[in-house]
């Protein structure tokens, strides 16, 4: 699993889609697959295998489940951000997720064959501070260290107080006011609230790199496939013409059931949801990416 | 282009360098109540703006008394 990764992902997400989905919605849909499932990973007789696995809860790391989640937003609230802030967010966590050794299984349930690069060891097996110390002594570490320096070197602009004012606010504008007015937070409070995933995660990438450091007396492994000290969680022994093949097939029923979704029913949903007013969508991809896109200047 | 006009009440940065040496500082002491998904993400908030606006709150409510 990967952890601060999780919380710098959104930024970089965020500056690609500017105002078309809504950042705090981004934050949902990257935290959506661990958020209900998390607590009880470190309890189970096989944590690796009820995380990611089938059975187990592994079927909130597929696509699947935040295409769901995001049609039951746009049905619901008739939000075209938030459902797209979900739908990308829960996306960009499954796929960030395959670099560990238990992998995810994106095509749920069309393939329940586990995807993974094998980077580092999934570690849950070892309890929440083990796990900790096993990542931060891993290529895992690294990993949550890249997407810091993705958002710094791309995305540095969306941790400026005015990308907070031009894009953040106007791409939510509903909610925002809401915890304004609710809460009685001003603009400040509420500034605070958006750099706080960011401030999250360098603080828990800080505090858990140390800790693995010191009590831990962890020792780095900064090898494929590490830690060396940790026993693997491989949930799969197939080969890897055997995972491309059922992966592959997978994928095309997956896109066949999307497309027959959107045909059916979500189109129906789209045009009639709603968007923010300085929203204007292009077609195609630009619906959620690039230009031509807001009449911002 | 116009610039915008500053955030009002924006903290010094100075103040952000401290609030992260505690939050790490308290995290290696207190793991499990401070490094989680409720408390982290609002840290900022709360001891940048809450626990700010409570204690100025408190001194002139003292002060008036």
């Amino acid at each position: 699993m990967s952890w601060a990764a999780h919380e710098f992902e959104n930024y970089f997400i965020q500056k690609h889609v500017d105002v078309k989905a809504s950042f705090l919605a981004v934050v949902l849909g990257t935290q959506l697959p661990d958020l209900f499932t998390k607590s009880f990973v470190y309890a189970a007789d096989n944590p690796a295998k009820f995380h990611r696995g089938w059975p187990g809860v592994g079927f909130t790391h597929s696509l699947i489940f935040g295409f769901v989640f995001a049609i039951s937003i746009l049905a619901v609230t008739k939000s075209r951000s938030w459902a797209l802030g979900v739908l990308i967010g829960q996306w960009a966590h499954v796929l960030t997720d395959f670099a560990d050794s238990a992998g995810t299984m994106p095509f749920f349930p069309f393939s329940v064959e586990p995807v993974t690069i094998d980077m580092w060891k999934h570690a849950a097996a070892e309890g929440r501070y083990g796990d900790a110390a096993a990542y931060y002594s891993s290529l895992g570490g690294v990993w949550d260290a890249f997407w810091l320096v993705m958002v710094l070197v791309f995305a540095r602009s969306t941790l400026r107080p005015e990308y907070f004012r031009s894009t953040i606010v106007p791409a939510d504008p509903k909610v925002w006011s809401w915890l304004h007015r609710r809460l009685r937070l001003p603009e400040v409070g509420l500034l605070l609230v958006y750099w706080g995933f960011f401030f999250y995660g360098l603080g828990r990438l800080t505090a858990w790199f140390l800790y693995a450091r010191t009590d831990a007396d962890a020792t780095l492994s900064l090898v494929w496939g590490g830690p060396e000290w940790v026993d693997g969680n491989d949930l799969s022994d197939a080969g890897l013409v055997e995972v491309l093949v059922r992966t592959t097939v997978g994928g095309v029923l997956f896109a066949a059931f999307v497309w027959l979704c959107w045909k059916v029913f979500i189109k129906r949903l789209w045009d009639r949801g709603v968007d923010p007013p300085v929203v204007e969508r292009g077609p195609g991809i630009h619906a959620a990416f690039g230009p031509p896109s807001s009449p911002r200047s | 282009m116009t610039s915008s006009p500053p955030v009002e009440g924006l903290p010094r940065a100075h103040w952000f360098v401290v609030t992260f040496v505690v939050y790490v500082a308290l995290a290696l002491v207190v793991k499990s109540t401070v490094l989680n998904w409720i408390i982290g993400p609002l840290w900022l908030l709360i001891t940048l703006f809450l626990v700010p606006n409570l204690f100025r709150r408190v001194r002139r409510r003292v002060v008036s008394d």
